[in-house]
This record gives structure tokens, C-alpha cells and sequence, in this order.
């Protein structure tokens, strides 16, 4: 009898995940996009919590318990994607999720206490809680490329960033001229832009022979 | 008679099912609220210090996040197996 979920491998050497119910590798897009309608859902289920405490129906440290629940379930979700499956991550990405986790509670204690104060109206609040989901975002790309590297000896692995569909900071529009740079040049999508947490840009990957590079950096060829 | 902080935790958990959170998930939240609690402080006002939330990212919490990765309405059927993928080194 056929396995209804036969479930995935992760080839460490192209870095893409295969669906064994097809024998393909899973579209890159169709990765990045599970991480969008995993990183939008969680910040639709975030806005709603965070309304419930600006109108003192949840009690502020409930409210930020349930955050860090959610946030850290989050973060972590989104790393091991970027990883190649839970069990790709290795104690550095640990280091680097839970270094992130803990300024985020140190946010998130810090904002509880100014909607108890009343200095955060409704919008920014959820203006805030939306950020707190985008900066979760940010560790898909940070482990992704932590894990890449070239599949051969003689092959240099480039980056490209790609504008997604907002309101585009001059940041974002910055890294999208680089055009090609080597893989750890660009800052991952939500970091040192203007944006911050609310970018919606991509990076795309390509491999290259060592002694073509020069052709490649600063174009945007395909 | 419901003593309040009880009536509290009713309430809270109440609203927590509400907003769609699941109730194991709703009752820790609670119980984080009222082991934490110092003395004399009100559950309804009192707010944790950031470093009473730092954990450690352990094999529980992988498990954690990973049946909520399972348990999520908008992750497709056909990608809830999707992070437990097993390795392969080279294309087959």
C-alpha cells in the first residue's frame, strides 16, 4: 500500500530538499514560499494575541509567555527548513536562534510594559507584533547559508537578493543592484535595511566555476 | 467557592481558546504565570523579567516546534513531513 505521506531527503551537496512521492527536488520558490505562509500565519495568530493584551483581555504575562511560545516555535521552524529538516541543525545554529530568541524577549518584555503604561496605540502594536514574526524569518536565511557550501572543488557559490512584492526600502533596492556577490556578501533579507523585520525580499544562489566569477559579480544574468 | 487567582486562570484560559490557542498550550501558559509569580505580586498586572524567559533550546523544544510544524492548518499535507527529512549525500 502506498505511503500517503512518503516524506522528503535533503541533499546536502545541492542543498535541496526531494519528495520521494515524486522522486523530484522541491522548487526552491515553493520552499521560500512555506516559509512566507508560515511566517504570515503565525503573524496573523500574533496580531490577534497582541489586540487581546492592548485591550487587557489577556493579562500582560500571559500574553508574553504565549508569544515566546509561539516565537520560539517559529524561529526554530524556520531554521530547520533553511537547514535541510530538524535534524540538520547543528549546535551553532542552536547559538544563533537562541542568541536571537533572547533579544527578542527582552523586546517583548519591554513592550508589554509600555502597552501596561499605555504608551502604544492599537496599530503600533501591531505594527510590532507583525515585526517580531518577520525577524523569525530572518533565521531561514541566516542558516541557510551557514549550511551551504560549494558541491565541488573548482566551484565558487554566489548570492543575488531579490526584491519581493511591498513597499521597497532604499536598502533592499541597494542589495538588489549588487546583482551577484559571493555567498555571505549580502545581508540576509531583514537585516541592515531600513525595513528591517517587515522586508520581504529573497536570496537566490547560484553555482559558478571558480575562474568565471568576475563574469558573474555585480550582473544580474540567469 | 473559586478562590480569584483561580477565576483568573479560568478566565485566561477562556480567552486563550478563543484567540485559537490549543488548551495544553493555554494551561502552560497559565502555569508559567503562577510558578513565576512572586509573592504578592497580581497575576493580571505582574510582568516576567526577559531573563526568566531565556530556556534552553533543547530536544524538548525541537519536539515542541515540531509538532506545532505538524499541527499547523496552513502547512500544506504534502510538506508536513517536509523537516524531517532523512540525508542523501549525492543526487541518486
Amino acid at each position: 500500500m502506498a505511503d500517503l505521506l512518503p516524506g522528503f531527503t535533503f541533499d546536502r551537496s545541492s542543498h535541496r530538499y526531494r519528495d520521494l512521492s515524486t522522486g523530484r527536488y522541491v522548487a526552491r520558490e515553493r520552499i521560500t514560499q512555506l516559509l512566507d505562509t508560515q511566517v504570515q500565519a503565525t503573524a496573523e495568530h500574533l496580531s490577534a494575541l497582541t489586540t487581546a493584551a492592548h485591550e487587557g483581555r489577556l493579562a500582560p504575562a500571559v500574553y508574553v509567555q504565549q508569544m515566546r511560545t509561539e516565537l520560539r516555535r517559529l524561529t526554530l521552524q524556520n531554521a530547520a527548513l533553511g537547514a535541510g529538516g530538524f535534524d540538520k541543525l547543528t549546535q551553532s545554529d542552536y547559538g544563533r536562534v537562541g542568541a536571537q530568541l533572547r533579544g527578542e524577549y527582552q523586546r517583548l518584555t519591554q513592550f508589554a510594559e509600555q502597552m501596561k503604561a499605555g504608551d502604544v496605540t492599537l496599530p503600533q502594536a501591531l505594527n510590532r507584533a507583525e515585526m517580531y514574526a518577520g525577524t523569525a524569518r530572518v533565521q531561514f536565511w541566516a542558516t541557510e547559508q551557514a549550511h551551504v557550501q560549494p558541491s565541488e572543488p573548482g566551484l565558487v557559490v554566489l548570492e543575488r537578493r531579490l526584491l519581493g512584492i511591498a513597499e521597497h526600502c532604499g536598502d533592499c533596492v541597494y542589495y538588489y543592484d549588487q546583482g551577484w556577490q559571493p555567498l555571505g556578501t549580502l545581508p540576509e533579507p531583514g537585516q541592515e535595511s531600513a525595513c528591517m523585520s517587515n522586508c520581504k525580499c529573497r536570496k537566490i544562489r547560484q553555482e559558478v566555476p571558480a575562474d568565471e566569477v568576475s563574469e558573474w559579480i555585480g550582473s544580474k544574468r540567469r | 467557592m473559586v478562590d480569584a487567582t483561580t477565576a483568573w486562570a479560568e478566565q485566561q484560559i477562556k480567552e486563550l481558546l478563543t484567540l485559537g490557542v490549543d488548551l495544553a498550550d493555554a494551561q502552560a501558559s497559565i502555569a508559567f504565570v503562577l510558578d513565576n509569580l512572586p509573592a504578592g505580586d497580581d497575576p493580571a498586572t505582574w510582568i516576567p523579567d526577559a531573563a526568566l524567559l531565556d530556556e534552553p533550546l533543547d530536544d524538548a523544544a525541537i519536539d515542541d516546534a515540531r509538532i506545532a510544524y505538524y499541527a499547523g492548518d496552513h502547512i500544506p499535507a504534502r510538506f508536513k513531513r517536509l523537516l524531517d527529512a532523512g540525508e542523501v549525500q549525492a543526487d541518486g
